[in-house]
């Protein structure tokens, strides 16, 4: 991975925000953040050791406190719009590892919105711990305590509505894992993150869906993968290990517009003809779980190998020398590594006895389809079809003990953006973020961890 | 399986070379916008609490229309909405479909489908509605070239190949 340039100081006009993200994935904040800005087209900066980077795809901290640069605050609203891992955007006013120092900064240069509070507006104050509980008592009493600073102004046009205020002032404690506290934040709210205005996660809950399969991808994970594939409405995402469709689910319900198209090869996972998962009402297939929420208008599934997919290529129709923009914009996957679903791959006709569908008579199951070959596949395959500037999204499975940065597939004309680690005891998934920088090449083949050439890419090649 | 995806498959048996189009035939179709409507009624009647529309129905959007319209070949949408009896209403496409086609990538994408600011309101709310919302449920896929018949199931097609057609 390309160290994160730094950029020159950002463009005078950007203003600086305070964002306090979700704690569950904290090497996966910065990089969604900036890929929401990109698909949004907004300008954006993350602050590294104080100083404003506009590609820190690779930054992690530990604190799910990040400072970022935004040209206003109609833009944090809509990066929060699409977030999933904000939990709010805030103008920050004062900040400091004590309250005795918040206080004077407070007391020396008090806020701009309480200087100026408009006469007949509302507003009003939250106390927030994170990691800590703070009681009741407790918030009341730092409330009193921030007052005691505040203008006078504040108190003597604005009146207090904990409902609906016009100005939400937060003042926000950070402990790490219950030790004393760290930091103190005071600013004002401009906008909450779309998993606390729309509880989304509790609505996408699994065991909320009428179908499901045994590698059903968490929500807020795939939430995260379909913004880390800049979609878009109208445009074109494609899952080539669909199964049962979770992540294309989170992409369609996250992106109002956004088309979805998942593959797979195994029919019993896409038809629910199979033993049924624990949880699957029967009768249900891949297609339900989108019909159920209002979605089926935005998918298509289609029985194929990986592999051999029938996509139209670009450049090709097939036509002897008419040629094809093409179509894909984003591909996320989450193929099969081994763990807990084999890889399979088109060797020898196989029927399962389950597959009983009259009309549907072909089955053919590959079979020994090695991690490295489909990992190298998929990155072929998305070289060829992505346009330049397009984003291949997929989870890297890796056993922790002898991992090493080659181990991440390569090719000439896809960049590596980010690498996003999930560890598990003796395992460690990366959400590995490609983007397509030119045509490739046909003459010269990829090359994986092994050094090997991919031989696909050619074979695939337009005459 | 939606006209969407028809426009965007081709045949990929072994050794053809002519493989787009593929043939389409259905013995049933449906209108996923009609599906969508009967779906949220049935929640709302379910859930009396629950807010209207979570879901909205599916609506025209232009955004969406712009970006998919450079993907699409409109003369293959045109032709496969014929074969399926809903082309009432669809502009005529300004160039036919023809293996003798010699056109190169920017002809027959975007160049040879109609300027979108040149149809009406009507007219592209059409193609957008036989584009994504209409959805062949039972019917078949039919390779040009070789005659290779896919079966579409249950709105899924099933492309898989043979052992000697990979």
């Amino acid at each position: 991975m390309s160290d994160a340039a730094v950029a020159p100081p950002c463009s005078s006009e950007l203003q600086r925000f305070l964002v306090k993200f979700a704690d569950s994935h904290p090497a996966f904040c910065a990089p969604e953040f900036l890929s929401v800005a990109k698909v949004l087209g907004i300008e954006c900066a993350i602050e590294v050791d104080g100083q404003p980077v506009k590609d820190a795809y690779s930054f992690s901290q530990p604190s799910p406190f990040i400072y970022v640069y935004l040209p206003n605050e109609a833009a944090a609203r809509a990066i929060a719009r699409r977030s999933i891992l904000v939990r709010a955007i805030l103008r920050e006013w004062a900040s400091a590892t004590s309250y005795e120092e918040l206080l004077d900064q407070i007391r020396n240069d008090p806020p701009g919105d309480m200087v100026d509070f408009p006469a007949g507006k509302t507003f009003a104050m939250r106390v927030e711990g994170y990691h800590q509980r703070l009681s009741i008592e407790y918030q009341r009493e730092m409330i009193n305590r921030i007052g005691e600073c505040c203008p006078p102004a504040v108190y003597e046009r604005g009146r207090v509505n904990l409902r609906s205020p016009d100005v939400t002032w937060c003042l926000i404690e950070e402990y790490i894992s219950r030790g004393p506290l760290q930091r103190v934040y005071f600013g004002t709210r401009v906008a909450e993150g779309i998993r606390v205005t729309d509880h989304l996660l509790d609505r996408f809950r699994l065991n909320r869906r009428s179908y499901l399969g045994t590698t059903a991808m968490d929500p807020e994970l795939a939430f995260l993968m379909a913004n880390m594939a800049c979609s878009a409405p109208g445009r074109v995402v494609l899952d080539p290990f669909v199964g049962t469709g979770s992540l294309l689910l989170s992409v369609a319900a996250l992106v109002p517009g956004v088309q979805v198209l998942g593959t797979d090869i195994d029919p019993r996972t896409v038809r629910g003809l199979g033993r049924p998962v624990a949880g699957s009402r029967p009768g249900t297939n891949a297609l339900t779980n989108f019909q159920e929420i209002g979605l089926a208008h935005s998918v298509d599934l289609v029985l194929c190998d990986a592999s051999r997919s029938p996509w139209r290529l670009p450049g090709f129709t097939g036509q002897s020398t008419a040629r094809l923009a093409g179509f894909v914009d984003a591909i996320i996957a989450d193929p099969p590594y081994g763990v807990r679903e084999s890889a399979q791959q088109l060797t020898q006709r196989l029927r399962p006895r389950s597959c009983a569908e009259p009309n549907d008579e072909r089955y053919i199951l590959k079979t020994n389809y090695p991690p490295e070959q489909v990992y190298a596949d998929l990155v072929d395959f998305a070289a060829l079809h992505l346009p330049v500037g397009g984003r291949l999204v997929y989870w890297l499975a890796v056993i922790t003990e002898f991992f090493t940065p080659e181990d991440v597939p390569r090719h000439p004309a896809m960049n590596l953006v980010a690498l996003c680690p999930q560890s598990f005891s003796r395992w460690t998934r990366f959400l590995v973020v490609m983007e397509k920088t030119r045509e490739p090449a046909f003459d010269a083949g990829s090359t994986t961890a092994a050094g090997g050439p991919l031989p696909l890419a050619c074979s695939l090649a337009p005459g | 399986m939606r006209l969407l995806a028809h426009n965007l498959m081709c045949s990929h048996v072994r050794g053809v070379k002519n493989g787009y189009p593929l043939g389409l035939a259905a013995t049933e179709v449906r209108f996923l916008d009609e599906v969508a409507e009967k779906a949220i009624a049935e929640q709302m009647a379910e859930d009396s609490d629950a807010s209207d529309g979570e879901y909205g129905l599916p609506e025209y959007n232009d955004d969406v229309m712009a970006n998919i319209w450079p993907k699409v070949v409109y003369s293959v949408l045109h032709q496969a909405a014929s074969a399926l009896g809903h082309a009432e209403g669809l502009p005529p496409p300004k160039v036919a479909v023809s293996p003798s086609m010699g056109v190169d990538a920017a002809t027959v994408a975007s160049s040879s489908n109609p300027d979108l600011a040149s149809l009406t309101e009507q007219e592209r709310k059409t193609i957008y509605r036989i584009l994504f919302y209409l959805d062949v449920v039972e019917g078949s896929l039919t390779c040009p070239e070789s005659g290779r018949v896919f079966p579409i199931v249950k709105s899924i097609p099933n492309m898989l190949l043979d052992e000697d057609e990979v």
